[in-house]
Formats: structure tokens, C-alpha cells, sequence
């Protein structure tokens, strides 16, 4: 498991929105009827996938039955660009309704999973411009208190598991501090396991700018993991 | 609680017993799609073109073709034309491909045939047209000429900008820059057929240059409507 994997523990999976207007409300929380859903809003003909490789697998239906178990890389993807679970799972049903408004201009036998990255990164795009204009009153960052709060293997010795947890602190911190283009750069390339060229598609960007971001992003945590071992115990 | 009033509650019949009894109702989707289908998308795109075509021949209509079409030279005429046409044709084609993952072209090539596309414009006209000198009455020409392309470009920018709403997953900017410059290429293309001034630096100006003023206009303001 990475470190950032560590960091934001996935939640249980709920959905609270109507995400698919033609098919009924998805405002269960019941795993199976979710999957029902997705499989009847996004039948297996609209997309099928022709290329190889574990990113371009995946047709639109088979995202959504990943969704329905549980894994879903847009998820976690905005869960590491935002560390807020919370806000991840509102832009995630944001995710679904845009995914829904568009699926008309998904191209047949593309892989779904860098365009609905694509479009969680959007909608994670205009929630910042919004909360520029309009600032939230959200406080609490669930997620950075439920990293804090998990217990240690009942194996680990009591000052690996305190560096472990400063480490992934001073990760957190760092990720979080980091202009949102470089983040995204890092987060797809590091964490999502995208190639340089598959993630200056997913941001509309060129290679290079990728690179640049990615590397700026490495050597501020490469810097500030630095400077927390020297400032260690 | 008197026995007689026990009687006469147990009248009262509920309205509601066999709807808070019984399961829920199945839910029923919804007979028309809630959004576009692939065909509908297609569909749509092809009535934007026709409608953007249509629109052009209305304005053509309105202000006349030009009066030297039968005397100037054809192959010039033609020149004006295709050469829009063709630029029209490339930013189309820039902004419509699906790229390896789907998304697009690469943005790198993106940004090359969006400001490649006004370039081979500009290159051509300068090569092709004849250089004229610029009297007093220049710039008052090509102003003309520069506002009734913006009125030629309007339609089908608005019409594109309709029938493309949430389409683009990413490069968005890029992919309706494109879209803006063929809107402007159109117009440049239907202002060859209405102005009969074919020196060089007032078909670059009056006519060309709202390709790069449509291209600017749609990545900033039309954008977020193409966006998914």
C-alpha cells in the first residue's frame, strides 16, 4: 500500500444523489441496487473497450461496476487532490452527473477511466473557482482526523508506527500546501499510475508541463521529508 | 378515553391503508433520455452545420454578393474562399478528433493546429493576394468588413457552442478555441463572396482576423459550456 493509500483510507462507499436521471434515484446505499443501477444506466454496448493495459481495460460499464464494489480511481483520485472525504464524495456524484450529461461524447472503444479522471478533475476545478467566490463554512477535515485515529498492526513497534504517522503527516501537509497543477501532476503520476503522456491528456496539457509540475511537486516533499527526519527525535 | 369514543374512531376509515401498507412503488425510468445519446450528439452537430450554412445564406442574402464576381478573377475568387475553408476544415478536425485515450488530442498538437491553422491563413493570403497600398480609405474599409465577419461569425459560434455542450473531457480550451477559429474561418469564407476588396492586407485584417478574435473569445467565454 502507498503512502498516500495509507493517508486517505477509503470510506465506506455511499451515494446520496440522484445520479442518473433516467434510470431511478440512486439514494441507496445498497451496493447490489447501485450496481443494478449502473449496469442499466450504462449497459456494456455503449463502451466497450478494445485496447490492453490495466488503465484502458476498462469500459464505461466496467467502471461502474467497479464503483458498485467499492474501487473507483476517480474517487481516489480526488480524495488525494482534496484530502477531504467528505467533499471527495460530493465531487464524486458531481463526477456522475457530468458523466451522465456527457456520455454522448465519450468516443466508442476509448478507456473510460482517463476521461471520467478528466472529468472528476473538472468538477474538483469548479468547486475551487466556486469556493473562491463563494467561501465554504466546512471546517472539519474528516479525513485527516480518521488518518490520525487508525490503529496500528498489533506486530508494529511503538516508534515506527509515530514516524510513520508524521511521515504520512508532513505528506499530507505538503500535498495539500502545493498549487493544485502540481498536485494534479503528482497525484496522477505517482498515486493513479498514469504514463507522462496519459496524464497531459487527462489535464489538457503537454508532456513537459507534466514533468515540470510533477518534479516541482517530488522536490517540495523530497525537501520537507528531508527536513523532517533532521527535526526528528 | 370513553368506550363511545373508541367506537367511533374505529369508524374513521384511512385513506392512506393500502399505500402505507404495500411496498414502495418499482421506480420507472424515464422514456426519454435524460441526456444526449451518441446519435443525438450526432444528429445535433449536423443540424448546428446546416443551420450554421443556413445562417451564412441568410446574411448573404441580406447584403448582396459582390458586384465584380463575373468580371474578377476566378481563380482568385475561389482562392478567397478555399483557403478559409480549408483552415475551417483543420480546426474542425483538430477539435473533433478523439485522440488515443479519447480525450483529445494531445495539447501540444492541439495548440500547434489551433495557431497553425490562422498561420496557413495569413501565410497563403500574403503569398497568394496582391499587395494593395492603403489609401484613406483603409481602415474604414476593412472595419466593415471586420464587423460583418463578426456578424457572419456570431451565428455559427452560437450554434456550435449549443450543440457541443458538455462534450470536451479535456483541453476544453484548446478544442472550442478550435471550434471558434472555424466559425471565424466560415465567416472569412462568406465575407470573400460579399466584399469585393481583395488586396492582401485587408483580407487578412478585415476578414482573417476573426479567427484569432473568435478563437480568444470562445476558449474564454464558451469554454465551460463545452466542458464535461
Amino acid at each position: 500500500m502507498t503512502a498516500a493509500a495509507r493517508l486517505w483510507p477509503r470510506g465506506e462507499l455511499t451515494v446520496r444523489a440522484s445520479i442518473v436521471q433516467s434510470a431511478p434515484l440512486w439514494t441507496t446505499t445498497s451496493m447490489s441496487e447501485l450496481r443494478e443501477d449502473a449496469a442499466r444506466a450504462y449497459p456494456a454496448s455503449l463502451a466497450e473497450s478494445t485496447r490492453s493495459g490495466p488503465l484502458h481495460s476498462d469500459s464505461l460499464s466496467a467502471v461502474m461496476d467497479r464503483y458498485a464494489r467499492g474501487e473507483d480511481p476517480a474517487f481516489d483520485e480526488l480524495l488525494r487532490l482534496c484530502g477531504d472525504l467528505a467533499l471527495a464524495d460530493d465531487l464524486m456524484q458531481e463526477t456522475f452527473i457530468r458523466v451522465h450529461r456527457g456520455r454522448g461524447s465519450f468516443a466508442m472503444g476509448a478507456a473510460a477511466l482517463p476521461w471520467m479522471l478528466a472529468i472528476a478533475r473538472n468538477a474538483l476545478r469548479d468547486h475551487a473557482r466556486r469556493a473562491q467566490v463563494r467561501p465554504s463554512t466546512r471546517t472539519a477535515d474528516r479525513s485527516a482526523g480518521e488518518a490520525a485515529q487508525r490503529e496500528a498492526p498489533p506486530d508494529a513497534r511503538g516508534d515506527e508506527v509515530l514516524a510513520g504517522q508524521e511521515m504520512l503527516r508532513v505528506v499530507r501537509n505538503v500535498l495539500q500546501e502545493l498549487p493544485a497543477l502540481q498536485r494534479e501532476a503528482f497525484v496522477l503520476l505517482r498515486f493513479e499510475g498514469l504514463s507522462v503522456s496519459e496524464a497531459a491528456q487527462v489535464l489538457g496539457t503537454t508532456e513537459g508541463a507534466v514533468k515540470v509540475r510533477a518534479f516541482r511537486a517530488s522536490e517540495a516533499l523530497r525537501a520537507a521529508l528531508d527536513q523532517g527526519r533532521r527535526q526528528g527525535p | 378515553m370513553t368506550s363511545d369514543f373508541d367506537i367511533e374512531l374505529a369508524r374513521i376509515p384511512d385513506p392512506f391503508a393500502r399505500e402505507a401498507g404495500a411496498a414502495l412503488p418499482p421506480s420507472v425510468a424515464l422514456a426519454r433520455p435524460a441526456s444526449p445519446s451518441r446519435s443525438r450528439r450526432r444528429a445535433l452537430a449536423l443540424a448546428a452545420a446546416c443551420g450554421a450554412v443556413f445562417y451564412e445564406a441568410v446574411i448573404l442574402a441580406f447584403f448582396k454578393t459582390r458586384p465584380d464576381l463575373g468580371t474578377t478573377s476566378t481563380a482568385l475568387v475561389a482562392l478567397e474562399l478555399a483557403v478559409p475553408l480549408g483552415v475551417a476544415a483543420l480546426a474542425l478536425a483538430g477539435a473533433a478528433k478523439s485522440g488515443r485515450l479519447g480525450l483529445g488530442e494531445p495539447a501540444a498538437k492541439l495548440a500547434a493546429w489551433v495557431t497553425g491553422a490562422p498561420l496557413l491563413f495569413a501565410l497563403v493570403t500574403l503569398a497568394a493576394f496582391p499587395h494593395e497600398v492603403a489609401d484613406g480609405a483603409f481602415w474604414s474599409r476593412t472595419q466593415t468588413c471586420f464587423l460583418v465577419t463578426a456578424l457572419l461569425g456570431l451565428g455559427p459560434l452560437a450554434l456550435a457552442a449549443f450543440a457541443l455542450r458538455n462534450t470536451f473531457a479535456a483541453a476544453a480550451g484548446w478544442r472550442t478555441a478550435a471550434i471558434g477559429i472555424a466559425s471565424g474561418a466560415l465567416a472569412a469564407s462568406t465575407i470573400a463572396l460579399v466584399c469585393p476588396d481583395g488586396g492582401a492586407l485587408h483580407v487578412l485584417v478585415g476578414h482573417g482576423a476573426m479567427m484569432l478574435v473568435m478563437g480568444l473569445l470562445s476558449a474564454a467565454l464558451i469554454r465551460s459550456t463545452t466542458r464535461i
